[in-house]
C-alpha cells in the first residue's frame, strides 16, 4: 500500500502524506475507508510512531483524514478535502503535461492531439448519456 | 530476603543434588546402619555382648558411618558450589543474573542458603533415618540420643564451613576449572605447606625442622584438614563445632563481600581480583622455590644437602616466577 | 525517564567509556551506533547493572540503579543470545519472569508466541536464531518494563525473522515502551528511531532523527567550474563520498568555525545542490577515517 523510499529527497513523514492522498486520488483509498491507526501502521512500514503521528496530524489538519475517538481513523469525504482537491487538480495537470510531452516525442501534432480530446470528450458525454437512459430504463 | 524467582533458578540449576546427596547420605549413614545391625545376621549376637559391657561407642562404630557420610557430602558441597558459581560464568547466567532488580548481596545470599538448607536438610533426614534404624535394631538398648545430637551438630558445622570456603573460592576465580584446581589446593595447602617449611628447616638450619613438642603434634593434627571429616566420636568436642560454625560465617561473608565486588568482565580469568593474584603468585612461588629446594637437595650430592637446596630453590623461583606470569595474563573462553 | 551521567568504565586497562552522558524519555526509540569494538556492549551492560562503572551513575528517573537495583524492573536487558535461559521451556522462562517483573504480561506472552508460531513447550535451546530474538524480544517486552535494552536484536538473523522482530519492537514503542536498540544497519534505525546515540572514542553524541541539520554538516551535489580543488577536498572539513565523473557527492562542515563552506562557495561551481543527509553519511563522517579503523 504505503512504500517508504530510503533514497528519496522527501523526509519519511511526507512520504506518507502524499501517498496517502495519492491513493485517495486514485481511487484505492474511498471516502469512509478505515485506515490504519498509527500504531498498526508504525508496524506496518516500520517507522517510528512518532513520524505516523506526525504525517497524521498533517492529513488532519489539511482535511484529508478524520480520526473518530475510540473507532479509528478514516478518509474525510471530498467535500471537507479543500487539500485534496488542490492536490487532485495538481495531478491532473501534470498528467496533461506528461501526454502533451509523450505526443510531442510521437510526433503527433499540435492539431491531432486537440482533435483527440475533443472526441474522447464527446465519446465519455455519449457513454453518460447512455449510462442515464439505463438507470432511467430500470427504475 | 525471600526472592522467589532466585530461589527457582538455583533449584532448577540444582536439580539433582536436591535429590541424589539426601539418598547419597542415606547409603552411607541410614543404609550402612541397617546393614550392619539389621541385615546382618551376626547383629543380634554383637548388640547382646556390646550391651553387655555398655559399650555404646563400639555400637555406634565410634563414628565411622558418620565420617563416611560427612565426606559424600564434602564432595556434594564443593561441587555444588562449582555449579553455582563456577560455571555460571560460562554460560552467562551470571550476567543474566546481575541484570534482573536484584541486589547482588541478596543473589549471593540465597545461593548459599540453598547449599545450607541442602546440607541441614540432609543431615536431619538422615539422622532421623538414623535414629529410627537404630531404635528398631537390636542394639536399641544402647541407643544414645546424646550421639546423635553431637554428630550432627559436628557435621553441620563442618560442612558449613566447608561449603563456605567452596563458595568462597567460587567468587573470588573466574573460571569452573580454576576453582576447582583451588579447592583441591585449599584441602592440601595448610598440612603441605607445613610439611615443606618443616623440610625446608631440617635441611637448611639443624636435622630436626619443627620441634617435636606438643604445640606442634596439635598444630599438625589441624593442619591435616582431612582428619575433620575422619572424625572418630570420642575426639568430636562443641569447641571444634563452634570453630567450625564462626569459620563458616566468617567465610561466607567474605564470599559476600567478594561477590558485590565481582566484575564480570573479568570471568575468564583464572582470579578475579588483581591483589589476589599477586598474592597467589607470591605464594605458589614461594612454594615451588621451597619444594624445587627439597628436590634440589635430594638430588645434588654436591657435598652438603644446603647446596643442593639453594641450587633447586633458585631454579623452583624462576620457573614459578614465569609460570604464574603467565598462567595471570590467561583468559579463558566464556 | 533514563539518565546517564558521567559513566566511565574501564576493561583491562583500556578506558571504553570515558565521559557518557544521555538521557532516553517514555515512548522514545533510540538508536546506539559505534563501530565494533567502540563499547556498545560495554554501554547497555553498564545500564542494565551488570557491569559496575568506575565512576558516574545511571538514574532510572531520580534512582541510581547501582544504589536501588529494585529500580531494575523497569529496565530490562536483552543480550543478543539467551544462552542463560537455555534449558528452559518459553513457557519456563515466562514463568520466572512473571515472578521477577510484577507487571509481566502472561497473555501477551502466549498471544506473540503463538502469533509467531514459537512453540512454548520446547527447550529454547533448540531455536533457530531467529526463533530465539523473536522469543527474547517478546519476553523482555512482556515484562512491561518501561525500558527495554536490545543489544543487536536483528544481528545475524534472515530477513523474515528480522521483520517480526522489528515489527514488535514498533508495536511496542507505539504501546509506550522506551527502546535503546544498539545495531549496524543505519537505514532501518533512521527509520525507527527518535534519536541516535553515537559511540565514539569513549563518549555519546546524541542526534534526533529527521533533524540531522544540527549536526552541523552539508550534503551536496558539486561540480566545480574547472578543475576540482584537490587541496580543499582533501581538508579535514570536507569528506567525498562519491565521484563520478564531473560530480562529486561531498559533505562539508557547516561548523561555525569552519570556512570549508564559505570557500566552495567562492569558488561559484556550475552545480551545488544540497541533498537530504542520511544516518550514514553521518556516521560516515563522525566516525569514518583511518584513525578509527575499528
Amino acid at each position: 500500500m504505503i512504500q517508504i523510499h530510503e533514497r528519496s529527497l522527501l523526509p519519511i513523514f511526507e512520504q506518507i502524506v502524499s501517498q496517502i492522498k495519492e491513493l485517495i486520488a486514485k481511487g484505492a483509498l474511498a471516502e469512509g475507508d478505515k485506515i490504519p491507526s498509527v500504531r498498526e501502521l508504525s508496524a506496518m512500514l516500520l517507522v517510528n510512531h512518532n513520524t505516523v503521528a506526525k504525517a497524521y496530524q498533517e492529513l488532519e489538519r489539511q482535511g484529508v483524514i478524520v480520526t473518530v475517538r475510540g473507532k479509528g481513523t478514516y478518509v474525510a469525504k471530498a467535500a471537507d478535502a479543500p487539500g485534496m482537491l488542490q492536490e487532485r487538480l495538481t495531478g491532473l495537470r501534470e498528467q496533461l503535461r506528461r501526454l502533451v510531452v509523450e505526443a510531442h516525442h510521437l510526433g503527433i501534432g499540435e492539431d491531432q492531439l486537440k482533435r483527440w480530446v475533443e472526441e474522447e470528450i464527446g465519446r465519455y458525454r455519449r457513454e453518460e448519456d447512455a449510462h442515464g437512459l439505463q438507470s432511467a430504463q430500470d427504475d | 530476603m525471600w526472592a522467589k524467582a532466585l530461589w527457582s533458578r538455583e533449584y532448577a540449576q540444582a536439580r539433582l543434588f536436591v535429590w541424589g546427596v539426601p539418598v547419597v547420605h542415606f547409603l552411607a549413614l541410614g543404609f550402612g546402619r541397617l546393614n550392619q545391625w539389621i541385615l546382618d545376621p551376626a547383629a543380634v549376637g554383637r548388640a547382646e555382648r556390646y550391651a553387655g559391657s555398655g559399650d555404646i561407642l563400639a555400637a555406634y562404630q565410634n563414628g565411622d558411618l558418620e565420617s563416611f557420610g560427612r565426606v559424600w557430602l564434602l564432595l556434594a558441597v564443593c561441587v555444588l558450589a562449582l555449579v553455582q558459581f563456577g560455571t555460571e560464568r560460562r554460560n552467562g547466567s551470571q550476567e543474566f543474573l546481575f541484570s534482573l532488580p536484584y541486589s547482588r548481596r541478596r543473589i549471593f545470599f540465597t545461593k548459599w542458603l540453598f547449599g545450607a538448607s541442602l546440607i541441614a536438610g540432609s543431615l536431619v533426614l538422615n539422622t532421623a533415618i538414623d535414629m529410627i534404624v537404630v531404635a528398631a535394631s537390636p542394639m536399641a538398648p544402647l541407643f544414645s540420643l546424646n550421639y546423635h545430637l553431637t554428630e550432627i551438630g559436628y557435621s553441620a558445622a563442618l560442612l558449613l564451613a566447608a561449603y563456605s570456603a567452596a563458595v568462597l573460592i567460587g567468587t573470588v576465580t573466574g573460571t569452573a576449572p580454576s576453582q576447582s584446581v583451588f579447592l583441591v589446593l585449599l584441602g592440601i595447602l595448610p598440612i603441605g605447606t607445613y610439611a615443606l617449611l618443616d623440610e625446608s628447616v631440617r635441611i637448611m638450619w639443624n636435622d630436626r625442622g619443627f620441634p617435636d613438642t606438643f604445640f606442634y603434634e596439635e598444630l599438625q593434627d589441624a593442619l591435616n584438614l582431612s582428619h575433620f571429616f575422619f572424625l572418630q566420636h570420642d575426639f568430636v568436642t562443641w569447641q571444634k563445632t563452634l570453630v567450625f560454625l564462626l569459620l563458616a560465617a566468617a567465610l561466607a561473608a567474605g564470599g559476600m563481600w567478594s561477590y558485590e565486588r565481582n566484575k564480570p568482565e573479568n570471568n575468564g580469568k583464572l582470579i578475579l581480583f588483581g591483589w589476589l593474584e599477586l598474592v597467589c603468585q607470591i605464594g605458589a612461588i614461594a612454594l615451588a622455590s621451597m619444594f624445587c629446594g627439597m628436590i634440589g637437595a635430594g638430588l645434588i650430592h654436591a657435598g652438603e644437602a644446603r647446596i643442593g637446596y639453594a641450587v633447586g630453590f633458585a631454579a623452583g623461583f624462576a620457573v614459578s616466577l614465569l609460570a604464574t606470569s603467565r598462567l595471570r595474563k590467561v583468559r579463558l573462553k566464556t | 525517564m533514563l539518565t546517564v551521567c558521567n559513566l566511565r568504565k574501564t576493561i583491562d586497562r583500556k578506558p571504553v567509556l570515558r565521559q557518557v552522558s544521555f538521557s532516553v524519555g517514555p515512548g522514545q526509540v533510540a538508536g546506539l551506533v559505534g563501530r565494533n569494538g567502540s563499547g556498545k556492549t560495554t554501554l547497555l551492560k553498564t545500564m542494565a547493572g551488570i557491569f559496575t562503572p568506575d565512576s558516574g551513575e545511571v538514574r532510572y528517573g531520580e534512582t541510581s540503579i547501582a544504589a536501588h537495583p529494585e529500580a531494575k524492573r523497569e529496565v530490562v536487558f536483552i543480550p543478543d543470545s539467551p544462552e542463560a535461559l537455555y534449558g528452559y521451556t518459553a513457557y519456563g522462562c515466562a514463568d520466572l519472569y512473571a515472578n521477577i517483573y510484577p507487571r509481566f504480561d502472561m497473555l501477551f506472552f502466549k498471544e506473540t508466541m503463538k502469533r509467531f508460531g514459537l512453540p512454548l513447550d520446547k527447550n529454547i535451546r533448540h531455536f533457530s536464531k531467529g526463533m530465539k530474538m523473536l522469543f527474547s524480544t517478546g519476553l523482555g517486552i512482556a515484562t512491561r518494563a518501561q525500558f527495554v535494552l536490545l543489544d543487536e536484536p536483528t544481528n545475524g538473523i534472515d530477513p523474515i525473522a528480522k521483520k517480526q522482530v522489528l515489527t514488535l519492537l514498533m508495536e511496542a514503542a507505539a504501546d509506550g515502551t522506551s527502546l535503546i536498540i544498539s545495531s549496524h544497519l543505519l537505514d532501518e534505525l533512521e527509520r525507527i528511531a527518535d534519536k541516535v546515540l553515537l559511540l565514539k572514542d569513549g563518549t555519546v553524541e546524541t542526534y534526533e532523527t529527521g533533524d540531522e541539520a544540527n549536526a552541523g554538516i552539508a550534503k551536496l551535489q558539486v561540480v566545480f567550474r574547472g578543475e576540482a580543488p584537490a587541496a580543499w577536498l582533501a581538508s579535514p572539513e570536507v569528506k567525498v563520498l562519491e565521484h563520478v565523473g564531473r560530480v562529486y557527492t561531498l559533505l562539508v562542515s557547516r561548523a561555525p568555525s569552519s570556512s570549508a563552506y564559505g570557500e566552495l562557495e567562492a569558488m561559484k561551481p556550475l552545480l551545488m545542490e544540497p541533498l537530504p543527509l542520511r544516518l550514514e553519511d553521518l556516521f560516515a563522517w563522525k566516525l569514518g577515517g583511518p584513525s578509527n579503523v575499528g
